[in-house]
């Protein structure tokens, strides 16, 4: 009350005096932090700024694998960028990615893993745990392992299409992207599934049991309750599987290297083939520039995502 | 009605609750009292399906309730960690239940208007449960479970974080609502005052058992043993060591430099222990000076503290090594050393054998007859 009394014409009612002051209770800069800082700052600057700007900068050149340009490069200017610009493969890799990363990735993963740690909830114990440790060795698999047990189970006489009925049918090379997506999102699904499960033990208990009194059905406890609690996890989930994803390169080229045609030649193995089978290691630095942006812009949405209250 | 029938609760290997007979009638307001971790929070969420029984039963009138799911059994409550739901506004906290329930949508915004104003939250239906003080999340976990009408209302301490003031105003609020709709409700307090103004009948727990269930009158003037005793009634009843002889018709009191004797009708039991503990309420001692006649027994003592409420005071004294607090008019001239004299009446004590802690009397003091409790008529 007798602040407000007191109060000059700002709406807080500070007396002048404070006005000009630093508020305690918010960050405040300490010049001598800067000396703290300068050796994390060096290394930063030299072991991470120094080759992505370097990176870039080969981007926009001719550098060649062998031959004529692999010695004598030069900055080449925009020609690079209007090569891309009128690469159909280029356009068709964007879209495989998102597809790739998001479909299976961030979502494709964080569902399967979300709904296998809902299952499990209730489980007994040790099913719960033994669920959990083989997810874990999904997980640690190496991309080869993986590449090769989903190749040999879903290529001819494989036991998918065994399974299907007709072992003579060639599945990975019907469908392609498909088969590639499954792989990618069960080898990360047990990832997420430790995630949820871990932040679905966080949810109180008095709190579904609260919404249960209320008369909630399952589903509605599940849909209005507990994954809206579990928000912020989904959305961490979904950011670390696109990052996986996108790391994913192993995966598909051993599995498919790109085909057959262009069906599975997402970004990181297109950049692969332009550098490595075509020798064109400008452009595919090019094409490395492109999917740090796509990273970048997907990283920043989910970051939105998160950050959205409701 | 609801019964419970040799209800166990265990937890590993200690027991929460042992062999609990309890019968909870239609339309009454059942009042849960003890000390913190006695089984109170358990026996509430048995009866709400949220804990099951180690062993036992549970009735609702002659059905069979122990398994029965709790989203069947009707019940709202107010749990103690309040458990809103942290990602939605006060509104859609007191709107969920009616929302899932598929409650026309005009009808939920008038009641949630209704039961806000009811707990004074109009002003803060826009914010989440982190964006409120304690006291404030609290009064939206009482709206939650006031916004229906259940077949049974739990409260557990659903004022224990209010200022004095809004205390005052809720508890005569859910009291009243309580008797005009007559909805039975088991209620769970700490507070001695809540417990004795607002219940039909309370339920004093202890590690797991039910002492005494009774009126609040009947729990105050005849407690079953020397718990109930001390626990009911504020400031604590005074336990004074004592002996005992029978000599005739009459029994032979010794106390604190007091002899006395009192009818041996008094007291239950032929074989009476030899040492005793007598409770008396520091309102039944009195100073000399301002003591009804009746009091007849003397006691002599060193004030050792005076606690003043400003309506009344008590005044700690020392009587030979036993501090014996007693009710002196407010204000009266008295200071820390003084010696003072004490009176009291020997009906208003409490008899308690020594070992078991039991009541020895018969007859409670000051008691003619037992007023039975008689639900509330519910008003259509
Ligand atoms: N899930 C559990 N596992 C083990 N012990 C438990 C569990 N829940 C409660 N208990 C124990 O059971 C006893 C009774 O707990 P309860 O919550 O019913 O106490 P309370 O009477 O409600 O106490 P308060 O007044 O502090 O709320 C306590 O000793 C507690 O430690
Ligand atoms: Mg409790």
């Amino acid at each position: 009350m007798s602040v407000t009394q007191n109060a000059p014409a700002n709406t807080l009612g500070l007396p002048e005096k404070l006005r000009l002051e630093a508020r305690l209770d918010k960050a405040r800069f300490n010049p001598a932090s800067l000396v703290l800082l300068a050796p994390a700052t060096v290394l930063l600057l030299g072991l991470f700024l120094v080759p992505v700007v370097y990176a870039i900068y080969l981007g926009f050149t001719n550098l060649q694998l062998i031959g004529l340009h692999a010695v004598n490069y030069r900055f080449t200017g925009w020609a690079n960028v209007n090569t891309l610009v009128h690469d159909a493969t280029f356009y068709q890799s964007i879209w495989l990615t998102v597809l790739f990363v998001v479909g299976s990735g961030a979502v494709g993963a964080t569902l399967l893993g979300l709904v296998m740690a809902i299952a499990m909830q209730d489980c007994l114990r040790l099913i719960r745990q033994i669920a959990g440790a083989l997810a874990i060795v999904a997980w640690t698999l190496p991309p080869t392992t993986i590449a090769i047990v989903w190749k040999a189970s879903s290529t001819e006489s494989g036991i998918i299409p065994t399974l299907l009925g007709n072992p003579n049918y060639d599945l990975l090379y019907d469908q392609a992207m498909l088969i590639v997506c499954l792989a990618n999102s069960w080898s990360l699904a047990g990832l997420a599934m430790i995630m949820f499960s871990a932040a679905l033990r966080n949810v109180p208990e008095e709190i579904l049991a609260a919404a249960r009194l209320e008369g909630a059905s399952r589903a509605q406890t599940l849909f209005k309750v507990t994954l809206p609690m579990l928000r912020s996890t989904i959305v961490t989930s979904a950011l670390l599987m696109t990052l996986l994803t996108f790391g994913n390169f192993t995966l598909v080229y051993l599995m498919t290297a790109g085909g057959p045609g262009n069906q599975t030649n997402i970004l990181p193995v297109y950049s692969y083939l332009q550098g490595f089978k075509f020798f064109n290691l400008g452009y595919s630095a090019l094409l490395g520039n492109v999917i740090v942006l796509i990273s970048a812009v997907l990283g920043g949405l989910f970051v939105l995502l998160g950050k959205q209250r409701r | 009605m609801i019964r419970f029938e040799n209800v166990w609760k265990v937890y590993g290997n200690y027991a929460a609750i042992y062999d609990l007979q309890l019968e909870v009638r239609d339309g009454e307001f059942m009042v849960f009292v003890g000390p913190s971790g006695c089984g109170k929070t358990t026996t509430l969420k048995m009866l709400a399906g949220l804990e099951l029984p180690s062993f036992g039963r549970i009735w609702s009138d002659d059905k069979d309730i122990t398994l029965l799911p709790s989203g069947q059994r009707d019940v709202a409550m107010v749990f103690q960690s309040y458990a809103l739901y942290p990602h939605m506004t006060v509104e859609r906290n007191l709107a969920f239940g009616p929302t899932v329930r598929g409650e026309p949508k005009a009808e939920i915004a008038e009641r949630v208007k209704h039961v806000a104003s009811l707990v004074g939250l109009e002003s803060l239906l826009r914010r989440r449960p982190d964006e409120l003080s304690g006291g404030q999340r609290q009064r939206v976990a009482l709206g939650r479970a006031m916004i229906r009408q259940p077949r049974i209302f739990l409260l557990d301490e659903p004022l224990s974080n209010l200022d004095a003031g809004l205390r005052t105003r809720m508890r005569t609020e859910i009291a009243e609502l309580q008797r005009r709709v007559g909805v039975t409700t088991v209620y769970v307090t700490h507070d001695q005052v809540e417990a004795m103004t607002m219940g039909h009948r309370i339920a004093v727990f202890n590690q797991g058992r039910i002492l005494q269930v009774d009126t609040p009158a009947n729990l105050y003037r005849a407690p079953a043993n020397k718990f109930v005793g001390t626990f009911i009634g504020s400031p604590k009843m005074n336990i004074l060591p004592a002996a005992l002889s029978a000599t005739g018709g009459s029994v032979d009191v010794k106390c604190l430099g007091t002899e006395f004797s009192v009818s041996g009708q008094y007291l239950a039991g032929k074989d009476l222990p030899s040492s005793v503990e007598l409770g008396i309420r520091p309102d039944d001692i009195h100073w000399t000076k301002d003591a009804p006649s009746r009091c007849t027994q003397k006691m002599q003592g060193i004030v050792g503290g005076v606690e003043t409420t400003g309506s009344e005071t008590f005044v700690l004294v020392n009587v030979r090594g036993t501090e014996v607090n007693s009710k002196f008019p407010s204000f009266a001239p008295i200071r820390i050393g003084q010696t003072v004299d004490l009176v009291f009446d020997p009906v208003d004590l409490h008899f308690f054998d020594a070992v078991t802690g039991n009541t020895l009397r018969k007859d409670p003091p000051g008691q003619s007859e037992r007023s039975e409790f008689r639900p509330a008529q519910p008003i259509n």
